[in-house]
């Protein structure tokens, strides 16, 4: 599999460069062509110690790589999502709000406003923020109503 | 919309802070008389790591300034000024040293709150930075009358119960330097009658 994905990015990057520069290619054609060996090394350009230069330590190397980044490119939209999360908390405090109030509140009122919007009223459009946060809360203070209890939520005045 | 920036696209647009970015910072004045030592660090690392802030970004020193007086007056619950005791190594062989909880308020009152905050920051680079913005004094005065000529925020015995600031101190203008003043004339000792 991991062979399969090099020989495609070879493949790939060829076509693109075939396809940017027909009269290269027709001059000279053998420099187009590129080996596995060479497609990795190339990968391994800037790696520490011997791992740039020599075949196999760059080969492990390089594999490595790979799945760091696969990781990685999955874990960014998780720490994007926790990041907003953390200052949108922040933002609902200052409204004496917690996070989970606040998205509890933003369900009943049907807002459909996601974290990462959200985080950024808080932080460049307070006015804005401040008005879905009187939205969530009285949501909140309905909602408690019909059910004849007091929302918590509800205890803070909203600082003008 | 001209003018209204679009927000929608995953994360790479979302808004990010630039590199090396801190925000304002302003400055906390709180009172520790009478307030228990763990739930005043905890209370006093969020400020200071700045996770009270819609702007936190948690690879930035984005923290406040904390001033804590009446360092002295802090309280342990249950005996623990009897039985806790800070531990540290001087690195030598058999260099193990133990202090109380009493002894140590006894000899540096503010490191009593100091070691408590430290403990609650997160164990990184930025610790030492983070601490350096905390000042601890363990009496009623500070130094710190020139920093807090702006707005700042004072905490009075409810917070940190409550989680927010007693009051929101409006700025203050700093007092006009009227040049040399005359001297009041002497008043006369009053005479017992």
């Amino acid at each position: 599999m991991f062979c399969a994905l090099l020989g495609s990015l070879a493949t790939r990057i060829s076509a693109r460069t075939s396809a940017l520069r027909p009269a290269l290619l027709l001059a000279q054609p053998a420099r187009e062509l590129t080996t596995r060996k060479e497609t990795i090394l190339r990968m391994a350009k800037g790696y520490r110690g011997r791992s740039k230069n020599c075949w196999r330590l760059a080969r492990q190397r390089v594999e490595k790589a790979l799945q760091y980044s696969y990781i990685s490119r999955r874990l960014k939209k998780r720490d994007a999502r926790k990041g907003w999360i953390m200052q949108l908390n922040a933002g609902a405090r200052e409204y004496n709000m917690r996070y989970s109030q606040l998205i509890n509140g933003l369900t009943l009122a049907r807002i459909g406003l996601n974290r990462k919007v959200l985080s950024q009223l808080a932080i460049q459009e307070p006015y804005s923020f401040r008005a879905v946060i009187t939205e969530a809360r009285g949501a909140l203070e309905r909602k408690a109503a019909s059910l004849g209890t007091r929302a918590r939520a509800a205890d803070g005045a909203i600082p003008q | 919309m001209p003018g209204l920036q679009v927000w929608a696209g995953g994360i790479s647009r979302a808004v990010r802070p630039k590199q090396g970015y801190v925000g304002p910072r302003i400055w906390h004045l709180i009172d520790a008389r009478a307030r228990v030592v763990g739930k005043l660090a905890s209370s006093i690392a969020t400020l200071l790591v700045g996770k009270h802030k819609p702007t936190y970004v948690p690879r930035f020193d984005c923290g406040d300034h904390v001033i804590v007086v009446n360092a002295k007056d802090v309280v342990f619950t249950g005996r623990k000024w009897e039985q806790k005791e800070y531990h540290h190594h001087t690195g030598w062989p058999g260099g193990l040293r133990t202090i109380r909880a009493k002894d140590l308020l006894a000899k540096f009152p503010e490191r009593i709150i100091g070691r408590a905050v430290r403990g609650m920051l997160p164990k990184n680079l930025l610790r030492k930075q983070r601490m350096m913005r905390l000042h601890v004094y363990p009496e009623a005065d500070h130094p710190h009358d020139a920093q807090l000529i702006g707005s700042y925020r004072a905490y009075g015995p409810r917070w940190p119960l409550g989680s927010k600031p007693e009051r929101w101190c409006p700025r203050v203008e700093p007092p006009v330097p009227q040049g040399p003043q005359p001297l009041a004339p002497a008043q006369p000792p009053t005479q017992p009658p």
